[in-house]
């Protein structure tokens, strides 16, 4: 570069060296605030995770934040399609013979149904697992920085109670989907995970047996806090019974649900049936029944699950699941009577809906029923719904003209398309009582189990089942039982893979023709370990044949 | 008069004394050339110009007088014994001594080793320019400019030089006089130049924030001596979309059409013979044609008034510019921006001067969607209105009822869900009533004061802020719609209203010592030395609430405290950095020149600092005696390689971050509740490119130029998200991971001549990039290891493959005849089988079944290939410049709305007309299908387009009067501009060839890039404009 100087503005300096510091010094005063951590900054919009931790209060917090990381698909918060744990797990009853997903391809439960999965195959099939083992490392983390906690009388152990039932919960579920997992009780670095190898099927359903009898004995009768929504030793219990159940204990799953009938009364009880309904439409969804579900609200700042089931509007049909119910499932709720409609006096073909067991109308919309909003359910909700055209001309695939009543929130959905608020039901004391009769039947004992089968069935004004049922008969109405009172809950899948009927039940399922038919392959029963996981972890071995 | 401005920044000292010899410098034309600089050869004293044209210097007879002036051959002139000297400078398209802006400081053209390319105010001005990015479409090699919609003061301009060559953002570094800003802060017409900066050698002094190119934008400034001058620009423009989509608009057509659909699945028809019927009897009464209805052409007027002037110490430059323009959307839809500016510069004493420059920018919107704040709430929200004019339910209704109120077609008749909860409502209601406002305050300002203890050496100390603030509100209004029964919903059944409001702020100082040294014998050596820091922070705040109780008063007070909501966030990073640069002229023969800076970011956290050297190196050998009586005016071979870095992530990406917003219900009580959502990653340091560069510049006699550049780009350590082992709980992991390789080449060919009053020039250039994916995820293992599949497995990212290349199936046409099946892979498992009419895939693993593992790398959508050409003309007193623009090799991905027969309930593309059918079994495009059919199972070629295009960015034709004609003013032009005139493509007619694939301009590529779903950009369109306007200098 060419610097230009007329000849007489030449006036140099003498003291060139100390005039340039001295203003190299002046300027840099002047202009450059000269910080010594200038580029140590700590981020002012989020936080991290070092050094968050410190109270009780902020103990609290972190583990709020587990269920919002197990429970969180707010459609308008951008994480539906990013979905969670219990992540529109209503879908399960597609893969059954009580529904048919709206394509072959869908959320990761149509894949199963249709003979579609692959270890990539993504959706629910990653989620369970993804968003299982997220929750366990922030369990973990939490359990880990216990000690540098202050706590107060017993809170310590409460705290560590309702840890260790999630993580017990969450364990439980992977060993019944994927089989053996990893079983991870502390925080791990990435080289720790890449040593991982699987645990066997039977040490991880220990594990979560485990982590359920510590909850069990140091949780309370009532939540922590008392807030609605977090574990009591009665959910503990019912897990473990749970579990117990699908590893065949069943001594041992007896002993837990009886835990939990003892407390039938002030504790927990059944809802009248005049009530049944609302368990699922947020009218009575903090009811006694209820032992534990996951927690959603109105508005914004809903922590709601997508509405799972499409919505009828007044004028048509609204949601992005069109789901369908086969009318096998329709026929399979009884005659008042208690029989069935092949075999009861009561059924008039004419008006096939007359006469049955109260929870049909209870779970769902039929022609011409009347919708919460006063609307008829007639053609534009029946042809708006998602995706082949009428319900009501689809006999021939086996799908019943009905419409889901059961967890369709009774409210205009615009008001709140973020998702539905109504609360999504984990275990009420309706399935302990039916799990306490597996227990017991499939112990050998069917005459104590038909008392506690009675017990829901007449709750919903149903006749006890004949008397001196053999155990085969018994656990026969103990999974019709289930069926019709839990449809559309999604229990039906796990039911049928207790029993080991899965297979041959769900390619049963003619509605599935709608979508190239049922192809529920046999080593389905286990779910593929998730592609990435099998691919980034070195001693991870794929489920058999995938 | 740029150079001696220049000049007269870096050393103040020169003054306008009365001389012994004294003269005027004028052009060709005798227009008289301000600001022209004479030297005495040999010596460092020299004088410029003043606003006449007229020098005094002192000068001794033998002395050699060395006149230049931007834009002009040099001339020397041996003193005589005359006291006179007038010369007439000859205009010099090469511009070899044009002195260029490059990184803190300036170089000659004639000595630049490095890549830069750099346009004047010529290509600037009177071009009608809305934002100043443009000017650089089809003006600069290797520069890519592209531009995603024409909504007012929401251009969505993306620069990219040299292509893509990281998975981040791939934005230049913009410097504004000396300091990082934003391009459209600026009003174009204060613009003196732009010089992009491409190689790693030129770039490197801006070390970590230069590996995708520097854009250096000079403001004008007046000068010392200068007489005031006042100037008036205005101009006056239509404008409209360049394109509609070719669609039809016939109810009754479009019922058939699905109809037809239907049928071809075995579906019973959607519409009924009576329904057929009513909808042809009652279809005239409709609407015709929604676009019609939706845009119209807009008016952008824009007004410019500018003084500079200079005493013998201070000179100053002050402006104001203004810009009005409407959308060509029916309703509200204005931007309005006022841009004031003002340079000063002033001598202090004999070795100390000061100088700020300023630039304030109000913009303000009102508009149909979305807001200047592209960060905040409702920004971009509302309607897509090209989209929604395309909906079905437009054509079934007429606009508005015999009430006058907005009229809605039932969901019965239309075949859909209309209304509530569909998005789907009448086509002006929304646009009229729900009104986005936004406004944008920005202010860029330094100042600096420059210190010249000793000869030589300059001491240069800046400070500078680069703050703006954006708001936007919204309001949705009670729109009451009506049925042709007479019942009517409301769009919004809850008034509400949103506002938004986002700071950021940007302060930068930096500290600059620049030492020259002559070594004699013709050899300069140039040293420079600097100290800078940035500090920046960005803040967002909004709130909301609903149920107003009119529509009158919209304020966030007038609602419900009921439900209200509010939000607010916080973020900042710092940089610090020492640099140093090193210059060696051999003779103005041989060119050597060292760059190196480190760099700290607070974006990192264990390895915070990076290092970048550069060397390049020029041989000037037309200097040489070997060509001195060749027909070659200049030729330079230069050569250069360097690093830079590049942090362009997010802030913070090194922390184990929380989600504090975790909460959850207990009971319907909101707890609130704390997640940590990120791994974090303390070692995260530095994306490094290494660029080697080999450059020649040629002038021929004849009047013909060429430079040529030849580029390597290595990338390595690209910041990216890694997919990480589940069982840590989390699925990703930003890490320093891929190699990307880029390479191409730039060419550049020039050719001036006059005949007789007719001068032309002629510019053209071309650049080729491309790019590849050489090492993705290391230290992985199985299936990762290679390829990424994101975006809903459209795009992958895969080692040997581009960046960002679109994966799909190959098709082989369609199957027309029964005898096109034997022989072909297996397509049962596509969309329940293909039958005649659907496309036929190529079987690219050789398994015999077509699934997704025959996909394969079908394009990518940012072209290879850039080129363009400008010619300016001048006779007499009429000038006329065309430039035009193009790109080749580039791909389009068009799915979903309109690019398929039927898909979200819009009217079909004519294309469509022509679907197969048993009795069209030639038809051009497969059977037309409802919901998934085997012909849009998976993304394949089929519909894969290339979007080639030749576009005529700029027509301008301008007559200046003579000097004197026009009364009172010094000189007076008008003109006629055109942009976007002429367009040649066969892309087919549904967006503009400009547009890419997807919507998100910022983000070109990468796993964060959000691609509105990769679906059709109808946002907006595309504006040509036609426009008239003057230029008067007073």
């Amino acid at each position: 570069m060419k610097t230009f100087k007329t000849n007489n503005m030449k006036n140099k300096s003498t003291n060139i060296i100390s005039k340039t510091i001295l203003s190299l010094g002046l300027i840099m005063t002047l202009f450059i605030a000269c910080e010594k951590d200038f580029l140590e900054k700590t981020d002012p919009g989020t936080g991290s995770v070092d050094g968050f931790y410190t109270s009780a209060a902020e103990f609290a917090l972190g583990v709020n934040g587990i269920y919002g990381s197990m429970y969180d698909s707010h459609y308008t918060s951008g994480k539906f399609w990013g979905g969670n744990y219990f992540h529109m797990v209503m879908d399960f009853d597609v893969v059954s013979d009580n529904g048919v997903g709206q394509g072959a391809a869908w959320k990761g439960y149509s894949q199963l149904a249709s003979g579609l999965v692959t270890p990539n195959t993504g959706e629910i099939l990653h989620w369970k697992w993804n968003y299982g083992f997220s929750a366990i490392s922030k369990i973990n983390a939490m359990l880990a920085i216990m000690d540098d906690v202050t706590f107060e009388g017993n809170e310590a152990q409460k705290w560590e109670g309702e840890l260790r039932f999630l993580r017990g919960y969450i364990y439980s579920e992977l060993a019944t989907l994927y089989g053996g997992v990893p079983i991870i009780t502390s925080p791990i670095s990435g080289e720790e995970a890449d040593a991982l190898t699987r645990a066997s099927q039977a040490a991880t359903f220990a594990q979560a047996v485990t982590d359920l009898e510590y909850a069990a004995a140091n949780l309370g009768l009532d939540p922590n806090n008392g807030d609605f929504g977090r574990p009591t030793s009665m959910t503990a219990n019912t897990t473990l019974g749970h579990t117990h159940l699908r590893t065949g204990n069943w001594a041992a799953a007896q002993s837990a649900f009886a835990k939990v009938v003892a407390q039938e009364g002030s504790k927990t009880s059944l809802a009248p049936m005049d009530k049944w309904e609302g368990l699922h439409d947020g009218s009575e969804e903090y009811h006694p029944e209820i032992l534990w579900s996951m927690q959603n609200d109105f508005g914004f700042e809903s922590t709601g699950d997508y509405v799972s089931y499409g919505m009828l509007t007044s004028d048509g049909f609204n949601g992005w699941t069109g789901i369908k119910f086969t009318q096998d499932l329709l026929d399979s709720f009884q005659m008042t009577d208690g029989q069935s409609i092949a075999s009861s006096s009561l059924y008039d073909a004419a008006n096939p809906y007359d006469n049955r067991d109260p929870r049909l109308r209870a779970t769902f919309y039929l022609a011409g029923d009347v919708s919460y909003d006063g609307t008829i359910v007639g053609d534009a909700q029946f042809s708006g719904a998602c995706c082949n055209g009428d319900l009501r001309g689809l006999a021939e695939y086996g799908i019943a003209p009905a419409m889901a009543r059961k967890y369709t929130q009774k409210t205009d959905w615009n008001v709140d398309f973020g998702g539905s608020w109504v609360n999504l039901n984990v275990y009420r004391y309706a399935d302990v009582l039916l799990m306490h009769a597996e227990a017991l039947n499939e112990g050998g004992n069917p005459t104590a189990a038909a008392g506690f089968v009675n017990k829901v069935r007449n709750r919903a004004n149903m006749p006890d089942v004949a008397a001196g049922l053999s155990q085969s008969q018994m656990r026969d109405a103990i999974l019709h039982e289930r069926r019709v009172e839990f449809a559309l809950e999604g229990k039906r899948f796990f039911d049928l893979k207790r029993q080991g009927m899965l297979v041959e039940t769900v390619n049963g399922n003619r509605g599935w023709d709608l979508h190239g038919g049922a192809n529920f392959k046999p080593h389905y029963v286990l779910w593929p370990i998730p592609g990435p996981t099998v691919a980034n972890s070195p001693n991870i071995e794929q489920n058999p044949g995938y | 008069m740029k150079k001696a401005l220049l000049v007269l920044m870096l050393s103040t000292s020169l003054v306008f004394s009365q001389g012994s010899i004294s003269g005027s410098v004028s052009d060709e034309n005798n227009n008289p050339i301000p600001g022209a600089t004479i030297t005495i050869a040999g010596t460092s004293t020299g004088v410029v110009t003043d606003f006449d044209g007229n020098y005094s210097i002192d000068a001794s007879a033998g002395d050699v007088l060395s006149f230049s002036s931007l834009g002009f051959t040099s001339q020397n002139v041996t003193v005589g014994g005359q006291s006179q000297i007038n010369v007439s400078l000859v205009a010099d398209i090469q511009n070899l001594d044009e002195v260029v802006v490059t990184g803190y400081g300036t170089q000659s053209k004639r000595n630049i080793t490095g890549s830069v390319s750099s346009i004047d105010s010529d290509l600037i001005e009177n071009r009608g320019l809305t934002s100043l990015g443009t000017a650089l479409s089809g003006t600069t090699p290797g520069v890519f400019v592209s531009q995603n919609s024409g909504q007012p003061g929401q251009d969505e301009i993306a620069i990219t030089v040299r292509g893509v060559g990281t998975i981040n953002n791939s934005d230049p570094l913009i410097i504004i006089d000396g300091v990082e800003g934003d391009l459209n802060a600026l009003n174009p017409n204060d613009v003196e130049s732009i010089t992009v900066l491409k190689d790693a050698a030129s770039s490197s002094i801006y070390g970590s924030r230069a590996a995708n190119g520097v854009v250096v934008v000079k403001t004008k400034r007046g000068f010392k001596g200068q007489a005031t001058t006042l100037t008036y620009d205005a101009s006056y423009a239509i404008s409209e979309r360049t394109l509609f989509p070719d669609v039809n608009f016939s109810a009754l057509d479009n019922a058939n059409f699905l109809n037809q659909a239907a049928a071809n699945f075995g579906a019973a028809p959607r519409f009924s013979a009576s329904e057929l019927s009513y909808i042809s009897g009652m279809q005239d009464s409709w609407i015709q044609n929604p676009f019609d209805l939706a845009f119209e052409s807009a008016p952008i007027v824009q007004h410019n008034l500018a003084a500079s002037g200079g005493s013998e110490s201070t000179n100053y430059r002050i402006s104001l510019g203004i810009l009005d323009q409407d959308a060509i959307t029916v309703g509200p839809g204005e931007y309005q921006r006022i841009n004031l500016s003002a340079n000063v510069d002033t001598q202090v004493s004999e070795s100390i001067s000061m100088g700020t420059s300023i630039n304030i920018t109000r913009g303000e919107t009102n508009s149909f969607q979305g807001s200047l704040g592209a960060n905040l709430a409702g920004a971009g929200g509302g309607q897509n209105l090209a989209k929604t004019s395309m909906n079905l339910h437009n054509i079934f209704a007429p606009l508005y009822d015999l009430n006058g109120n907005y009229a809605m077609a039932k969901g019965e008749l239309v075949k859909h869900q209309v209304g509530p909860g569909s998005g789907r409502n009448n086509l002006l209601a929304p646009l009229e009533n729900f009104v986005f406002n936004g406004s944008k305050d920005a202010i860029l300002a330094n100042a600096y004061i420059q210190w010249e203890p000793i000869d030589n050496l300059v001491i240069k100390g800046v400070a500078a802020i680069n703050t703006f603030h954006e708001q936007t509100r919204y309001f949705q209004k009670k729109i009451k719609n009506y049925y042709n029964d007479g019942t009517f919903y409301e769009m919004f059944p809850k008034r509400q209203s949103n506002k938004g409001h986002l700071e950021f702020n940007t302060e930068t100082f930096y500290l600059t010592a620049d030492w020259s040294k002559d070594l004699g014998n013709d050899t300069s050596l140039n040293i420079l030395a600097g100290y800078s820091q940035e500090e920046s922070s960005s803040e967002l705040s909004g709130a909301m609430r609903e149920g107003h109780l009119s529509d009158g008063v919209q304020v966030l007070d007038a609602g419900s405290t009921d439900g209200m909501t509010n939000y607010g966030s916080l973020t900042d990073f710092s940089v610090q950095s020492v640099f140093a640069r090193m210059d060696l002229n051999i003779m103005d023969k041989y060119l050597i020149q060292a760059n190196v800076r480190a760099d700290g970011s607070s974006r990192f956290k264990n390895d915070k600092w990076g290092t970048f050297p550069s060397f390049s190196a020029g041989w000037i050998l037309s200097e040489e005696d070997f060509l001195e009586d060749s027909a070659i005016n200049f030729l330079k071979v230069r050569a250069s390689w360097g690093e830079l870095g590049n942090a362009n992530i997010g802030n913070y990406e090194f922390a184990k971050k929380l989600s504090l917003s975790s909460a959850y219900n207990f009971g319907g009580q909101l707890a609130p509740g704390v997640a940590q959502t990120t791994l974090g990653n303390p070692d995260l340091s530095w994306e490094t490119s290494t660029t080697t560069n080999f450059g020649i510049d040629l002038l021929l006699e004849s009047g013909i130029g060429l430079n040529l550049d030849i580029f390597e780009t290595i990338t390595e350590d690209i910041l990216y998200n890694l997919p990480v082992n589940s069982l840590t709980g989390f699925t990703t992991q930003l890490t320093n991971a891929a190699t990307i390789e880029k390479d191409g080449f730039e060419l550049g060919v020039s050719y001036t001549k006059s005949f007789g009053d007719l001068n032309v020039s002629i510019q053209g250039q071309m650049s080729k990039a491309e790019n590849i994916v050489t090492e993705l995820n290391p230290g992985l293992t199985g299936a990762d290891d290679r390829v990424i599949n994101y975006n809903n497995t459209t795009r992958i990212l895969g080692e040997g493959l581009p960046l960002d290349a679109f994966w799909g199936l190959q098709n082989e046409g369609i199957f027309r005849t029964a005898a096109d099946f034997s022989g072909a892979a297996d397509h049962s498992g596509l969309g329940g089988g293909s039958q005649l009419g659907d496309l036929k895939f190529r079987d690219n693993n050789g398994d015999g079944v077509i699934n997704a593992d025959d996909a394969t790398n079908v394009g990518t959508d940012y072209p290879t290939v850039t080129y363009g050409f400008n010619i300016f003309m001048d006779y007499k007193n009429w000038d006329m410049n065309m430039i035009w623009q193009g790109i080749a090799d580039a791909q389009y991905y068009g799915w979903g709305e309109i690019w398929w027969p039927y898909f979200a309930d819009m009217v079909y593309h004519n294309m469509w007309e022509d679907s197969w059918t048993p009795s069209n079994p030639d038809a051009s495009m497969p059977r037309t299908w409802i919901g998934e059919s085997p012909s849009n199972m998976y993304l394949h070629d089929f519909f894969i387009y290339e979007r080639d295009y030749l576009r005529l960015k700029n027509l301008s034709i301008g007559y200046t009067f003579d000097e004197g004609a026009v009364p009172y003013v010094d000189s007076l032009r008008v003109y006629f501009q055109g942009t976007n005139l002429l367009t040649f493509t066969d892309f087919p007619q549904v967006v503009d060839p400009e547009s890419r694939t997807g919507r998100d301009s910022s983000k070109l590529v990468g796993n964060d890039y959000q691609a509105g779903a990769d679906r059709i950009i109808l946002d907006y369109g595309q504006l040509k404009t036609m426009s008239l306007g003057i230029n008067v200098k007073f």
